[in-house]
């Protein structure tokens, strides 16, 4: 009799690919005859390694603590934790700068600025990364079947438990984590940009740019995105057809470790480290907003421009100035360019949405058809955005009917809708995977026709997972960038692209102004989705 | 249900035409000065004119090239009015490609030979200077680099900056260079300063930046980067190399204005252009944050920076600066930024 294999086929498949995927990058890293590859490759797979050397094991302890143990006011530490997911990525990168950039706070104290280069932009990616960890390896602790976990406290130690047990169900979580991650570190270049280190994705879109053209190296690219591809295909399948039992879990919450004697101490470590660290970027960011030059000498003649030096300035903070930067910079203009980003991502969610519900409700009659879906998404994650974009460029800019979707704002509309419809997608179809396929069944046992299905069943369950859909596809299509510099129209900026061009630009007081803003309409938008989120919680717990 | 089914069917005829043009006149300008500086000009001119202005502004890693790509791409069915270049050799590529058309401005007449075509495709304005940008509490006054040529000394080793030469002025700088100079000149130029350890940064304010956060003693960039960092009350100055007689001599590249050959508002383009290239305009921007200098002899206000009457400015060919893109490009890529 032969024995079990101790994991699934399909993880197997996965650890092999993942396995192939690293060795394909060290192997163009190290071994490429062309000098240039190799220093795109080792750059792309070293900022990969380090954002989830740091993430991974950081976002895995958090989600601990926020999703699986009895800390006082979990809810709210998981939204804290959660929501930065949905600040824009160029944000990020402005508030390392306005803390370790050249004119940063920390660099004013140490001496020392390190705004440039691998480590800078690894950090910042694992920073943006944190949440998304938190998020997906926090749900996958949470749907471990607290049968198997209370069997095994009868045995062990909670600790114990947590390792042997808990850790090794989601074990298929943390993987999804570092792939989702992997594919959003290697399709964005904003940050690569901005701290001036060559990336994979940043070619691609430095090339097209200024040579209208791809660039030679992005064919040696494809071998690693079919890769990636696959992987994630694999792991939006396991996902799409995880067992409805764990996800009943997930939704009403399972077992919970109890920390003892460590609870009120790591809730104040928590709460001390989370003041310290908002206090402080939001110091930096105020004192930052209302900084101001003064001339102090006499402006020179023209025969001494030559003379002309920065002692001849000096620089002090005021109120006065803080509030000019704040009318400055979310101005008349500003304000009609974040209505017109509002806009455009609303109408790219909207799009999202009313593509992605009825897939949702198809597949939720068809659960065989999950892998191939799986596979889609994983397709449109591992693409790196300029990929995107240029794709869409050249299959709109020509003349007849498609040039006309070229010339409009729908082009864009288009690029961020398909940016954001695999987190959409899982957004709307996760909470009517919760509803049981007896539920239509019964309907049409009863007579009811397409039409009345649609109209008194499906429609008024629908309107939470579009709420929440939508809601994520605005958040998210909002702090998109590749996209977004490619396909912008003339007399509307995007949001990303105008901080990010306010960052090269050294602008800092109006990206610290914005910054705030954003942060706070982000927790805004977030609160939303947390209790849209928990209406429906509670509606399918209590059905 | 018909009407609402109407309701839904209207509102969205009414979303899908939002963006499709408000009835008012329009002109669409790309842009290529940093839009802390042209925004309020453009306005301006709104407020005068009445014709909304729909810009599109660079970005700040593939600068005008960036838009000079778009230009082309978009050749068979263009969509920009207006090409505000803060350079001239990517105007002029444009002009080779037989992609601009011919307009005359009456206050073209007022501008030297050299800052104007002499088909009346493009036309030159407000200028800035390629600089050195010196960290003062680093390098001592009479320590500065004389000439270009001197960031090649084991002096500067591991200490010069410049911005990735691939886009905006610096990569109008090489051009000229290779046009000044001959391409095998330049060609050591490069290869030197690569072997000197010269550290190539995203951007030109990258570069004023570490240089004024002493992270380099001395960096390439423009005037405008640098007087950012001067207005911040950083410990920098600017340096004018080449200033002799005999050598080189100072770059100074003007923005330069055309008009796209087949643009959907040619009146409204005139209009602007017109209004670009007016003394109040380069007076402002004169006066301005971006120190730009002045080149209509008529415009008189105090300039921030030296203007070329001043200084011994850098005689070049821009037409052959951008004959040479190309092959410029492509050393370059090939083996100037290669590690």
């Amino acid at each position: 009799m032969t024995r079990p294999l101790p994991f699934a086929p399909r993880n197997l498949v996965a650890a092999l690919l993942l396995v192939l995927l690293g060795v394909w990058g060290l192997w163009l890293g190290f071994r490429s005859q062309d000098a240039a590859l190799r220093e795109l490759a080792r750059n792309s797979f070293l900022l990969v390694a380090l954002t989830l050397a740091v993430a991974l094991p950081l976002g895995t302890q958090l989600a601990a603590l926020v999703f699986r143990t009895d800390l006082p006011a979990a809810a709210w530490w998981r939204a804290l934790v959660i929501l930065p997911l949905f600040i824009p990525l160029p944000v990020f990168a402005g508030l390392w700068k306005a803390t370790l950039g050249t004119q940063g706070l920390l660099t004013v104290l140490t001496g020392k600025a390190w705004d440039m280069g691998l480590l800078p932009a690894a950090a910042t990616h694992a920073v943006a990364a944190l949440p998304w960890v938190v998020l997906v390896v926090g749900l996958g602790l949470r749907s471990v079947e607290p049968e198997l976990e209370e069997a095994a406290l009868l045995d062990a130690s909670a600790l114990s438990v947590f390792l042997r047990v808990t850790l090794r169900r989601a074990g298929g979580s943390l993987l999804c984590a570092a792939l989702l991650v992997a594919a959003l570190v290697l399709g964005e270049m904003a940050l690569t940009n901005l701290f001036n280190f060559r990336s994979y994705a940043e070619e691609v879109y430095v090339y097209f740019s200024t040579n209208g053209a791809l660039s030679p190296l992005t064919l040696a690219g494809v071998p690693g995105m079919v890769l990636l591809a696959v992987l994630l295909g694999l792991a939006f399948g396991g996902i799409l057809t995880h067992d409805p039992r764990q996800w009943e879990t997930l939704w009403r919450g399972g077992f919970v470790f109890r920390l003892g004697r460590w609870k009120w101490p790591a809730t104040a470590l928590l709460a001390a480290v989370t003041s310290a660290t908002l206090g402080v970027l939001l110091w930096i960011l105020v004192s930052r907003v209302g900084m101001e030059s003064q001339r102090v000498a006499a402006a020179p003649a023209d025969s001494q421009a030559a003379l002309v030096s920065g002692k001849d300035y000096v620089r002090a903070w005021s109120a006065e100035a803080a509030l000019r930067t704040f009318q400055d910079a979310l101005g008349s203009e500003r304000r009609e360019e974040w209505l017109a980003s509002l806009l455009h991502s609303g109408l790219a969610a909207v799009l999202a949405v009313a593509t992605a519900l009825p897939l949702a409700w198809w597949m939720h009659a068809r659960p065989r058809a999950a892998p191939g879906l799986g596979m889609l998404l994983g397709v449109l994650l591992a693409v790196p955005g300029p990929v995107l974009a240029l794709g869409l460029i050249m299959l709109f800019n020509r003349p007849g009917p498609l040039g006309y979707v070229y010339d409009s704002m729908w082009i864009l509309v288009l690029g961020l809708a398909l940016r954001v419809w695999p987190f959409v997608l899982l957004a709307v179809w996760a909470p009517i995977r919760l509803l049981p396929r007896t539920l239509l069944d019964a309907a049409r046992v009863d007579g009811a026709g397409p039409w009345q299905l649609f109209r008194y069943l499906q429609l008024p369950l629908s309107l939470g997972p579009a709420l929440l859909g939508l809601l994520v596809g605005i958040t998210l299509s909002l702090g998109e960038l590749p996209v977004s510099l490619l396909l912008q129209r003339p007399g509307s900026m995007p949001l990303s692209v105008d901080i990010f061009n306010l960052l090269h630009a050294g602008v800092y007081n109006d990206v610290a102004a914005i910054t705030l803003v954003l942060i706070a309409l982000v927790f805004g938008l977030g609160a939303g989705m947390i209790l849209i989120a928990g209406l429906m919680r509670r509606r399918l717990m209590a059905e | 249900m018909p009407a609402r089914l109407l309701a839904a069917f209207a509102s969205l005829a009414a979303v899908f035409c939002t963006g499709c043009g408000s009835g008012e006149p329009e002109v669409v300008v790309y842009t290529a000065l940093d839009r802390e500086f042209s925004e309020p000009i453009l306005k301006q001119f709104t407020a005068e004119t009445g014709i909304r202005a729909l810009p599109v502004y660079d970005v700040e890693s593939t600068k005008t090239v960036g838009l000079v790509q778009r230009i082309m791409a978009e050749s068979n069915r263009p969509q920009c009015d207006v090409f505000w270049n803060n350079e001239i050799v990517n105007t002029l590529r444009l002009k080779e490609a037989g992609l601009l058309d011919v307009y005359r401005p009456a206050a073209a007449e007022a501008f030297p030979g050299a800052f104007k075509s002499t088909d009346g495709t493009w036309h030159g304005f407000a200028a800035r200077a390629r600089i050195l940008i010196v960290n003062t509490d680093l390098v001592d006054r009479d320590a500065y680099p004389a000439s270009i040529f001197d960031l090649t000394d084991d002096t500067w080793k591991g200490r010069v900056g410049i911005a990735k030469p691939i886009a905006g002025t610096t990569a109008t700088h090489a051009a000229c260079l290779f046009a000044a100079l001959g391409d095998e000149k330049a060609k050591q130029f490069f290869r030197d300063l690569k072997a000197n350890g010269v550290r190539i940064l995203s951007g030109n304010k990258q570069v004023a930046e570490s240089v004024a956060a002493g992270e380099l003693a001395v960096g390439l960039t423009d005037t405008d980067d640098a007087m950012g960092e001067i207005r911040d009350a950083r410990p920098v100055a600017i340096a004018y190399l080449d200033a002799a007689d005999d050598q080189i001599g100072t770059l100074f590249i003007p923005n330069t204005l055309a008009i796209v050959k087949g643009c959907p508002h040619p009146e409204q383009a005139r209009a602007l252009v017109d209004y670009l290239i007016s003394p109040a305009v380069e007076a402002a921007l004169a006066k301005g944050p971006s120190a730009q200098i002045p080149l209509n002899p008529s415009v008189e206000v105090p300039v921030q920076v030296m203007a070329p009457s001043q200084i011994h400015a850098m005689q070049v060919d821009f037409e052959q600066a951008a004959a040479r893109w190309d092959s410029v490009q492509q050393f370059i890529n090939q083996e100037f930024l290669v590690p």
